[in-house]
């Protein structure tokens, strides 16, 4: 029988059907690095639930295999919610007990895990690559594993799970209560935090944005996101280290 | 020759600038531009519009203010946001 993993994320689900000669040990090492969205396999259950297949016949190709699952993975969960939520690039923290989410928006590959992983040892993990808000405030979480790179810099990076890191858990109903935009630039001297006017907030939020204009109302949704989070914040930085502590002061929490 | 806007996905203005979702882009007019875009929302003649534009911004120094406008009417139509008729 085909392995299957369900996970839940996004506010929505996916399975991935293992496949391959090695689908079991596959199977295996995606409910470890996928541990905070695994869910039941129902069934009886009716909801609709995207499929994908990840397929291994080599154990050595594992990493990568999980690398590229992670991509559709999230591929899949952004298809299953444009037009529902309004979806950031973008890492995201929670206070453990207000559940006020400090949203840090940034293209990939700029420092989202990095921040993430230092965040996340005081403040609850919701996600280091897709924000899902809806029309409420509410952040759907998606806590994926973290891609980390090795320590000697070679070959493809692991996916690890948050809990493997030590990362807390998200709380129960975290809402989006501030919007940063990370503007990180490797050997620059001392972090910047500078307020973006209305206008200008909207149109970097806009450049990371999935499927905005699927949603009703579009511009509308992210200048509410603005005016209740507001002011949006721009932090220009070097290290993560410089500027996490300012991060978790947004929503009462230290880092 | 008259123009009025083409139907838009979003339109948002916000402190004297609007913000116009088309497709998949999304425009960034500024305050004399958000006027323009703000006057076609019914057909308008492309003289009214200068004539309008005129007495809240003034002329421009270079050229009339028909000539302006015609040429910001023309940028405005090749990026999808108004229409002639």
């Amino acid at each position: 029988m085909t392995p299957v993993v369900r996970l839940a994320a996004l506010g929505s689900e996916v399975e991935v059907h293992c496949t391959g000669e090695s689908a079991d040990f596959l199977s295996v090492r995606m409910r470890e690095a996928w541990s905070r969205c695994v869910a039941r396999v129902d069934a009886d259950s009716t909801h609709a639930v995207e499929v994908l297949e990840a397929r291994l016949d080599d154990p050595s190709g594992l990493d990568q295999r999980l690398t590229h699952t992670t991509q559709e993975i999230t591929r899949a969960l952004i298809a299953a919610q444009a037009g529902r939520l309004l979806m950031l690039h973008a890492g995201a923290v929670s206070h453990p007990q207000t559940g006020a989410s400090v949203v840090y928006v940034a293209p990939g590959g700029t420092g989202k895990t990095t921040l993430s992983r230092r965040l996340g040892r005081t403040l609850g993990y919701l996600t280091d690559e897709t924000v899902g808000i809806d029309d409420a405030g509410a952040i759907m979480p998606y806590p994926k594993p973290l891609s980390v790179r090795r320590p000697n810099g070679l070959g493809p990076k692991d996916e690890v799970s948050p809990d493997s890191l030590g990362l807390l858990s998200a709380p129960p109903r975290p809402h989006a209560a501030r919007v940063v935009l990370l503007d990180r630039q490797p050997g620059s001297i001392r972090p910047e935090v500078d307020e973006l006017a209305f206008m200008d907030a909207l149109f970097a939020l806009t450049e990371q944005t999935s499927s905005l204009p699927r949603l009703g109302g579009p511009l509308h949704r992210l200048g509410n996101l603005i005016d209740s989070c507001g002011p949006v914040l721009r932090f220009r930085y070097a290290e993560a280290r410089d500027v996490a502590h300012q991060l978790a002061q947004l929503i009462g929490g230290a880092a | 020759m008259k123009v009025h806007q083409r139907e838009a996905t979003d339109v948002l203005a916000r402190d004297g600038e609007t913000a116009v979702l088309v497709g998949e882009h999304v425009l960034r007019l500024g305050a004399l531009s958000s006027m323009l875009y703000a006057l076609c929302e019914s057909p308008i003649d492309v003289g009214a519009l200068a004539n309008e534009l005129e007495a809240c911004f003034g002329a421009p120094a270079d050229r009339s203010a028909l000539q302006a406008t015609a040429e910001a009417v023309a940028e405005m139509v090749r990026a999808g946001i108004l229409t002639e008729e």
